[in-house]
């Protein structure tokens, strides 16, 4: 029940956190005279992040004129970062970066500007790789042998309607 | 103690969370610990010598003041302040970020807290981990202390010379400045291999076909044997 309540809440993250405008701007500041050449960029990129997450993966998309989508899946996650700079520990955000065994050193996907940081990572790690006994052997449906007594019976009548009509 | 004061305005102006991080969800935590106390000293070297430098500088400039008087006995008290706060600055940051250290090894995955300033916190399960290495350098030797490297699939990017950069890149788990590598190694090893033994809980792993019940087997037989009947009840005639 808790987990499918976390989970909704991590399906419901599509977009930053507001707060993440706040921290773009203030960061474009700290770069003095380079101001208007910073923040049209973290304009662009706030305004156009998406994120999208469901029961097998998750995916970023973001950009206008250069657009990057990446998808993967949660099996394919091999390390999972939580990285909080100081800007982002005094707006209550964190950025959260996955890794695939792809080559870069690169993160394959980075969420910015999240609040949910710690209920993300929470959920991302149970969907990781190695964190569950795979659950033993999945069992034979107990359906499948009720199904077989039907269709056993079934025959067994329509055989005796046969006779039945033949006189046998 | 001044150091205790400075501590606390860093923790709250830096908002850095206070105690260890949270383990993983699930899962049972192995240990938990820190890095030794060797590491501290072993940073600290670093901040002795820069700040040693610019004490350096500032002590030549006091001799040129002296001999040669004007204006270098202002720059020697500029480098000599400079030298103050290098050496406090450091000393309060390098110590922090040795405090703010912390490993997490649960069952199935590693968890590493690092960093002052910039926070970051790596998570790694064991059924991802490729490989075990230990490093020690000439100076760490000195001190008595190695890194424990655990990497995971993906290569760290190549050209890039891993050594100082090792804790800032993906695919890679560092333990940096532990008394007791092997054993910790070894530790790291033993869950590996019980859990590659156990399974590595692939939702796509289907290594245990299931198989037919005695039941089933049983009503597919009996089924065979009716079709059977059957079909001999509409050959006659």
């Amino acid at each position: 029940m808790t987990q499918d309540k976390s989970a909704a809440a991590i399906y419901g993250i599509a977009r930053p956190d507001s707060k993440l405008l706040t921290l773009y701007i203030l960061r474009s500041i700290l770069t003095g005279p380079f101001f208007p050449i910073v923040i049209i960029p973290h304009l662009i990129r706030y305004y156009t992040l998406r994120y999208r997450f469901d029961a097998e993966g998750m995916g970023v998309s973001v950009g206008l004129i250069f657009r990057k989508e990446s998808y993967i899946t949660y099996t394919r996650m091999q390390d999972i970062h939580l990285s909080r700079g100081l800007l982002e520990r005094w707006f209550g955000l964190g950025t959260i970066e996955v890794q695939t065994a792809a080559g870069s050193s690169e993160a394959e996907i980075k969420v910015e500007g999240l609040a949910l940081y710690n209920e993300l990572r929470d959920y991302l790690y149970t969907r990781m790789r190695g964190v569950h006994t795979p659950a033993a052997a999945a069992k034979p449906s107990d359906g499948s042998a009720s199904v077989l007594a039907e269709i056993r019976d079934e025959l067994r009548a329509l055989r005796a309607e046969l006779e039945k009509r033949r006189g046998v | 103690m001044a150091y205790s004061a400075l501590r606390g305005a860093a923790i709250r102006l830096l908002r850095l969370p206070a105690g260890p991080p949270d383990p993983p969800p699930g899962g049972k935590v192995v240990r938990t610990f820190n890095a030794s106390r060797r590491y501290l000293h072993y940073c600290l070297l670093a901040v002795w010598i820069g700040s040693g430098i610019v004490f350096a500088i500032a002590g030549v400039m006091a001799v040129l003041a002296i001999t040669q008087g004007g204006g270098w006995s202002v720059a020697a008290a500029v480098f000599a302040f400079l030298g103050v706060v290098a050496a406090s600055f450091g000393y309060v940051a390098t110590r922090l970020e040795f405090e703010m250290r912390f490993y997490i090894l649960t069952d199935r995955s590693l968890r590493i807290r690092e960093g002052v300033f910039f926070l970051r916190e790596s998570t790694l399960t064991f059924a991802n981990v490729q490989n075990l290495r230990i490093k020690r350098g000439p100076l760490q030797q000195v001190f008595g202390i190695s890194d424990v490297l655990v990497d995971t699939a993906g290569g760290a990017g190549g050209t890039k010379d891993v050594e100082g950069q090792a804790m800032k890149q993906g695919h890679r788990g560092t333990i940096m400045g532990i008394e007791n590598p092997a054993e910790i190694r070894d530790l790291v090893m033993d869950l590996l291999r019980k859990y590659r033994d156990a399974g590595l809980g692939d939702p796509d792993d289907h290594r245990h076909p299931a198989a037919p019940s005695e039941d089933e087997g049983e009503r597919l037989r009996e089924i065979l044997a009716e079709v059977k009947a059957l079909r001999k009840v509409m050959l006659t005639n």
